[in-house]
């Protein structure tokens, strides 16, 4: 059995194969001012990433921190190697146990059977999808998210699960698990002009405190679809066979999407569905409890001390319950009213 | 007949367990069950000497110290809030080597409070991020499939 470091040599020595008979331009971004290059192979792979990091700066030369291969099987006609690990050794979540240690992070996404690893030392990695068109919604909104999120951890910019609207001039970040409303705040408070930094992960720089952006994508429900019909054409809808719908922010609202915002609040939206959608101060903890256990439950092992920023964090701005009401549309004057009250006003020019 | 409260000392399953306390409130994450816990009042205190390295004596003492209730109440209370937090995989008694019994610092001036209970807010909703996943399984060389029931 090959060690996760042999098994990392060859599968990159793949993807040089997959590149040779199937060349593709490469793309570089910076990630919260760290640059990273993401090699393609095949023609399937950049069309469904480029989109989502559309939004985030270029860098200038120089090379890049972190240089990430892909490619799928189908288009190039290169395989990944054979698994060198059994049933047993894939945990939750598609993480394989044998090949994530101090340095390799290795994760097989289940409903495509892509694998992506890192190294966490040398600043590479790969992805290999045997077939770009069985992609997951969650794998097409927020790509390459275990890789990223392993990446930036030790740089003291753990990725969170939440969102954040606002502008440059201050922004909140709206925590809770799945449901409880953050989409619906953001992709309103989206189409009444404030910016996003993103709708579900995030870099957070806790110093700042400010978040950076990774994706440039929200995932849509039915519900979503029918409230901005403007994020999600019916078109596109009809050829999408996932339950959720991915709408590529940074394409349909490019002037939406902005690279960071420095947080002046954190709200906690739930859904009351009747009466007027209002703010209710909470406690630190309380704020705590919405952002943490999802944002640790899916970091892994790269959630190390990353519940100590958190709380730093809800320790250090004010915190609120955002009901959410009849009117979506009352959301985003009730964040601007709360951006007006905490950081002068966000909306800049610029923002739609 | 109440049991007279141990000198055990506990202390937390790290690294799966991961706990962070503000204002008085203790938040509670087991990484391993996907379940979390909150704590506030004398429950949030109760958590903090524990971590402190408290013994179940040292634990009922400090309660009895800030809020009004007989020992015996207040005695079986630390022993059932201790058992919970070992069931649900919290804590575990400490090695005879580690950490330092806690130094209890002094009752707080204000009054004593009436007690109640000790107990945690258990949240359940996103173990499913931790669990295998339902529809697929790793075939025989190590790749994902179909589950052939779905």
């Amino acid at each position: 059995m090959p060690s996760p470091n042999e098994f990392f040599v060859a599968a990159r020595a793949r993807f040089a194969a997959a590149a040779a008979n199937a060349p593709d331009a490469a793309i570089d971004v910076l990630m919260a001012g760290h640059h990273v290059r993401l090699n393609f192979a095949g023609t399937a792979m950049r069309p469904l990433l480029e989109p989502v990091f559309r939004h985030l700066p270029h860098p200038g030369t120089g090379a890049a921190a972190l240089t990430i291969d892909l490619w799928d099987a189908r288009t190039t006609g290169v395989d990944l190697l054979p698994p060198s690990w059994g049933s047993a050794d894939i945990g939750a979540r598609g993480f394989v146990r044998s090949f994530c240690d101090e340095r390799f992070t290795t994760r097989l996404e289940m409903e495509s059977g892509a694998l992506s690893m890192i190294d966490g030392h040398g600043g590479a990695a790969f992805q290999c999808t045997p077939d770009a068109a069985r992609l997951p919604h969650w794998e097409r909104a927020h790509p390459l998210s275990t890789v990223l999120g392993r990446w930036f951890r030790p740089l003291d910019l753990p990725m969170v699960h939440a969102a954040a609207i606002g502008g440059p001039g201050g922004a909140v970040l709206l925590v809770g698990r799945g449901g409880t409303g953050k989409s619906t705040c953001t992709l309103a408070c989206v189409e009444a002009g404030l910016q996003t930094a993103g709708d579900d992960y995030l870099l957070l720089d806790a110093a700042g405190p400010t978040v950076h952006s990774l994706f440039g994508s929200a995932t849509l429900h039915a519900e979503h679809r029918r409230r901005f019909p403007g994020l999600m054409p019916d078109a596109e809808a009809r050829a999408t066979a996932d339950e959720k719908f991915v709408s590529l922010l940074s394409v349909r609202r490019p002037t939406a999407m902005i690279a960071a915002l420095p947080l002046v609040a954190i709200l906690a939206p739930r859904v009351v569905g009747h009466g007027p959608c209002r703010l209710r101060p909470i406690s630190p903890a309380a704020a705590l409890l919405a952002l943490a256990p999802s944002t640790l439950l899916q970091l892994g092992r790269a959630g190390d001390g990353v519940l100590a920023q958190l709380a730093a964090l809800c320790r250090r701005l004010p915190c609120h319950a955002l009901e959410l009401g009849a009117d979506v549309a009352e959301i985003p004057v009730v964040v601007e009213a709360l951006l007006g009250r905490y950081a002068g006003g966000a909306r800049q020019a610029g923002a739609r | 007949m109440p049991t007279m409260p141990t000198a055990t000392r506990y202390v937390v399953r790290s690294p799966a367990v991961v706990h962070e306390t503000i204002d008085g409130d203790a938040v509670i994450i087991n990484l391993e069950s996907g379940t979390y816990f909150s704590a506030e009042g004398a429950s949030a205190i109760a958590w903090q000497r524990i971590v402190g390295g408290a013994s179940e004596a040292d634990l009922a003492s400090a309660i009895g110290e800030r809020y009004e209730g007989g020992a015996a109440e207040i005695g079986a209370a630390v022993a059932q809030f201790i058992a919970q937090l070992s069931q649900d995989g919290l804590i575990r008694p400490a090695e005879p080597a580690e950490g330092t019994p806690a130094t209890l610092p002094s009752p707080p001036p204000e009054a004593k409070a009436t007690f109640k209970e000790l107990s945690l807010r258990t949240f359940t909703d996103l173990q499913e991020l931790l669990l295998l996943d339902p529809i697929h399984d790793v075939d025989e060389v190590g790749w994902p499939a179909r589950l052939p029931s779905r």
